[in-house]
């Protein structure tokens, strides 16, 4: 199994939040709200599709939209923050992953994630973007990639997605220089 | 190689990972680690001693464990042996019992005690401390009989006491010698916005007044404020704030200040003598002398000088101070500290979804922020403060909905 990692292009996503949807289908999350001081009051949601806008440019009116699950970070501050080391890395996909048994939903990991990432369940205990570790490993897409009308999800491996990255880079350079 | 650790907390446990981190890269440098502790227990969480006396958390979720359970060089422990002294030329410790352990690295990582105020009748029953894990362990036998409990001090560990005890049902008094609650790390008029919410839950806040004395003859009935006012409580919790625990180097020339000043490798003014934790003074990003007691700061501490004693290079960033209210439906957080002058305030209150946000901006960086009612935006304060990076084009979105380290990158 190769190592993987987490695209989200912003450029792409049409904000229909279908992804929250096929994540929350897949980690049977509640669809309701989790009453707080333990849970979540936005509701459990390991993806999230974060809007700004409008932005009014010249005479055009633009909406953004950013979608956002955990970016499985290579020197991951959760990871670090977690007193109970419940917080691990799959060694075998590079994905960060949370051991439910040890989590005591103390949120350290939310006060060091600096992409607000770990949602808290009904019981307090951390739920957070696994990058469907299960179906990765039967070869088949993370269900936000699957169900993603604009392909603004990419789940590759890391030397992939810094190639498409590089790319949308030199595309970007070449609109700047003149003909 | 000898490495001598005093004390056994977070500081202590992440220098073993980094230690044992780098054994794993290279095997040949195996030490030879004796951890020196004054109490008798394996090492544990301190910040979620409240959680463990109020029956939140079971003991072993307390204990703090090795990644893959053991280390994998020598390892000893000597608990139940608190250090009296360091003969830093002879590069000696000497335990109680009059043992003299040598090292060849020491670090000193022996954490923060609270300190004991002088109250007049501090010294009956049911008067109760949070700083060990045996005072936690007498608050859980005590809890099931009390029905009332003043809580003296209103900081970050007596709020959270507060409300835990709250949460099981009890009546809470608190009293706080300043004018606000939470007075070092949330504004006053923030304070005052907390403190009505808690007031709403049945809680009692008595402000300005200090405790003049624990009544009962010989089990504590309550307490009198030096404004005359009688509070009725069957226990009394004092937190009346930490000192770094640092009467073994009164004797060496260890440089210290409040606790023991560290450069940014960890290192103390004598060579191969290392602190990190509570007990550690680290330069802050003005270079003044700063101490905070923190979890992440402890940590990160401890990982530095793990990798240092190992002969690494690995240099601290300055952690700001996060302290959260975490317990109650409306988070209260407070992160890094306000400056004093040609401070900008930016700020958002939006009554109806409870939300208030304010962020203190100095010269384009980012100072302190404190919110109420705010889940996810900590992380990201977290690191602007840390990393001082310029938000003088970010202005606009700091204080959107949602917004994150997304904007960031973006």
């Amino acid at each position: 199994m190769d190592k993987k990692a987490i695209f989200f292009d912003k450029s792409k996503c049409v904000g229909c939040q279908a992804c929250i949807i096929a994540c929350k289908i897949k980690h049977h999350a509640s669809p309701h709200p989790v009453a707080p001081p333990e849970g979540d009051p936005k509701g459990l949601s390991p993806i999230n599709v974060h809007e700004y806008g409008p932005v009014i440019k010249g005479d055009r009116v633009f909406m953004y939209y950013q979608p956002l699950a955990c970016m499985h970070c290579q020197d991951a501050p959760c990871l670090q923050a977690c007193p109970e080391t419940a917080i691990y890395r799959d060694e075998e996909t590079d994905v960060v992953l949370v051991d439910r048994e040890r989590c005591i939903g103390c949120k350290f990991c939310l006060w060091a994630c600096p992409y607000g990432a770990p949602h808290f369940d009904d019981q307090g205990k951390m739920v957070k973007c696994d990058m469907c570790v299960d179906r990765l490993r039967q070869g088949k897409p993370t269900a936000c990639e699957a169900v993603c009308v604009a392909s603004a999800i990419m789940v590759r491996a890391p030397e992939e997605i810094a190639k498409i990255q590089a790319g949308k880079a030199a595309d970007r350079v070449m609109k700047e220089i003149p003909d | 190689m000898k490495i001598v650790i005093i004390g056994y907390g977070p500081a202590a446990v992440r220098a073993l990972a980094a230690i044992e981190r780098h054994v794993r890269l290279f095997p040949g440098q195996r030490p030879d680690v004796t951890v020196i502790s004054a109490e008798k227990t394996g090492p544990y969480s301190p910040m979620f001693l409240i959680k463990f006396a109020t029956g939140q958390l079971i003991r072993d979720q307390l204990s703090l464990k090795p990644e893959g359970g053991r280390y994998s060089f020598p390892f000893h422990e000597l608990l139940g042996h608190p250090a009296v002294g360091i003969l830093d030329k002879e590069k000696k410790v000497i335990l109680q019992d009059g043992r003299e352990i040598g090292f060849d690295r020491l670090l000193i990582a022996s954490g923060a005690a609270p300190v004991v105020p002088s109250i007049k009748g501090i010294g009956k029953e049911g008067v109760f401390f949070l700083g060990r894990l045996q005072d936690a362990e007498r608050i859980a036998r005590a809890l099931p009989q009390a029905r009332e409990v003043v809580v003296i001090g209103a900081g970050a560990m007596g709020m959270e006491a507060a409300i835990a005890f709250d949460r099981l049902g009890k009546k809470v008094r608190v009293v706080e010698f300043l004018s606000q609650l939470l007075p070092k790390t949330l504004g006053a008029k923030m304070a005052e916005y907390v403190q009505g919410r808690l007031e709403a839950r049945g809680m009692e806040f008595w402000l300005g007044c200090a405790v003049a004395e624990i009544t009962g003859a010989n089990k504590a009935t309550g307490v009198v404020t030096n404004c005359g006012r009688e509070l009725r409580g069957d226990m009394v919790l004092l937190t009346a704030g930490v000192r770094p625990s640092k009467d073994f180097v009164q004797d060496t020339t260890i440089e210290t200040n409040q606790g023991i000043c560290v450069n940014d490798r960890m290192e103390t003014s004598i060579p191969d003598i290392y602190a990190a934790g509570d007990v550690a003074e680290s330069k802050n990003r003005q270079g003044f002398n700063e101490l905070v007691f923190n979890w992440y700061s402890a940590i990160d501490q401890g990982w530095v000088a793990g990798g240092n004693m190992m002969g690494q290079a690995k240099n601290f960033l300055f952690c700001p101070l996060l302290s959260a209210l975490k317990e109650i439906e409306f988070p209260v957080l407070s992160i890094g500290k306000k400056g004093a002058e040609d401070t900008e305030l930016l700020s958002r209150y939006e009554r109806k979804k409870g939300i208030w946000e304010e962020i203190y901006v100095r010269n384009g960086f980012v100072d302190c922020y404190q919110a109420i009612g705010v889940r996810d935006k900590a992380g990201l304060f977290y690191t602007l403060i840390k990393s001082r990076k310029k938000v003088e084009s970010l202005k606009k979105v700091l204080l959107t909905d949602g917004f994150n380290a997304t904007g960031l990158i973006s």
